[in-house]
């Protein structure tokens, strides 16, 4: 009798041994990306135009930013409207601005052509995983642009 | 082999390495029809100098910002450093795309003559996929 129980037992053991789990995973993998060092640019006066201060001139240089990404982000760069800081600029009559944004690669769709202000333009990245965007501007007033400390923020988003 | 992957290594490393102002997870999805949607989000700071930083977002795109609560809203983090912050965003019931937000503004830590203000965004699907933006 004991042996009986014994090798139902064995045998309900090995029935119960046999039945198999399911043990599932799951995960994604998503676009990314990240922002690396800041640059910041300096504008200048152009010397044969006072009228004209900003980044493409002699002594200056444009704002650049590099970028880390996995697969198909977009990035947009953000123009803004104007100066975050400027002295007064009435005596300079109407300052037009000219924006440019210039990606470092061969994937780059930014172009050295101009972007008008609070103009947004974007660009999915379709290979690689860096890059470095380049910003720059041009303020041309009606007459020479005043003495004094300008700024410029121009934004760049990676979503 | 070996070789092989420790180059990979070594190019992961270096594009860690580079990266500056970064936020996880990049994406998220809720099911259709929440009315209130939510994480906690890590913002990371791997400058090598301190950083402040600020919570922004946005309904299906970048003009059209949405109030969100976001605790801590703003905060500074030290050199290679991260932290968690947790935002609430009522979405009225509406389905569509949210961006969450976190803006590095390098002239706020110093000054400088012409600069770039960085925005890295998560895309939040709400009743879409948050890749696409298709219906989910």
């Amino acid at each position: 009798m004991r042996n009986y129980l014994f090798t139902a037992a064995l045998l309900c053991g090995a029935i119960g041994t046999a039945q198999a789990a399911q043990l599932d995973m799951s995960g994604a993998i998503n676009n990314r990306c990240s922002f690396g060092t800041v640059t910041s640019g300096i504008m200048t006066v152009n010397e044969s135009d006072f009228s004209q201060f900003g980044t493409e001139n002699i002594g200056a240089q444009r704002a650049t930013v590099s970028v880390s990404y996995f697969g198909t982000p977009t990035l947009t760069i953000s123009t803004p409207a104007g100066f975050s800081n400027a002295p007064d600029l009435t005596d300079a009559g109407t300052v037009s601005f000219a924006h440019l944004a210039v990606l470092g690669t061969a994937d780059a769709a930014f172009e050295n052509t101009d972007i008008g202000p609070s103009t947004d333009v974007t660009h999915q990245f379709t290979s690689g995983s860096s890059d470095t965007v380049q910003v720059g501007v041009t303020a041309t007033g009606t007459n020479a642009l005043p003495v004094g400390n300008y700024e410029m923020v121009t934004e760049a988003t990676c979503i | 082999m070996r070789k092989r992957l420790l180059t990979g290594l070594l190019c992961l490393a270096v594009a860690s390495a580079a990266a500056g102002h970064s936020l996880a997870p990049s994406r998220l999805y809720a099911p259709s029809g929440s009315e209130l949607i939510g994480y906690t989000m890590r913002a990371i700071n791997a400058y090598d100098v301190p950083a402040s930083y600020s919570v922004e977002c946005y309904q299906h795109e970048l003009g059209n910002p949405i109030a969100c609560s976001a605790i801590p809203g703003q905060f500074r983090l030290r050199p290679g450093s991260y932290r968690n912050f947790r935002f609430r965003l009522d979405t009225g019931g509406e389905d569509g795309m949210y961006l969450i937000c976190t803006v590095y503004d390098p002239s706020s830590d110093g000054g400088a003559a012409s600069s770039i203000k960085t925005r890295v965004c998560a895309k939040f699907g709400v009743g879409v996929d948050p890749e696409t933006g298709d219906p989910k």
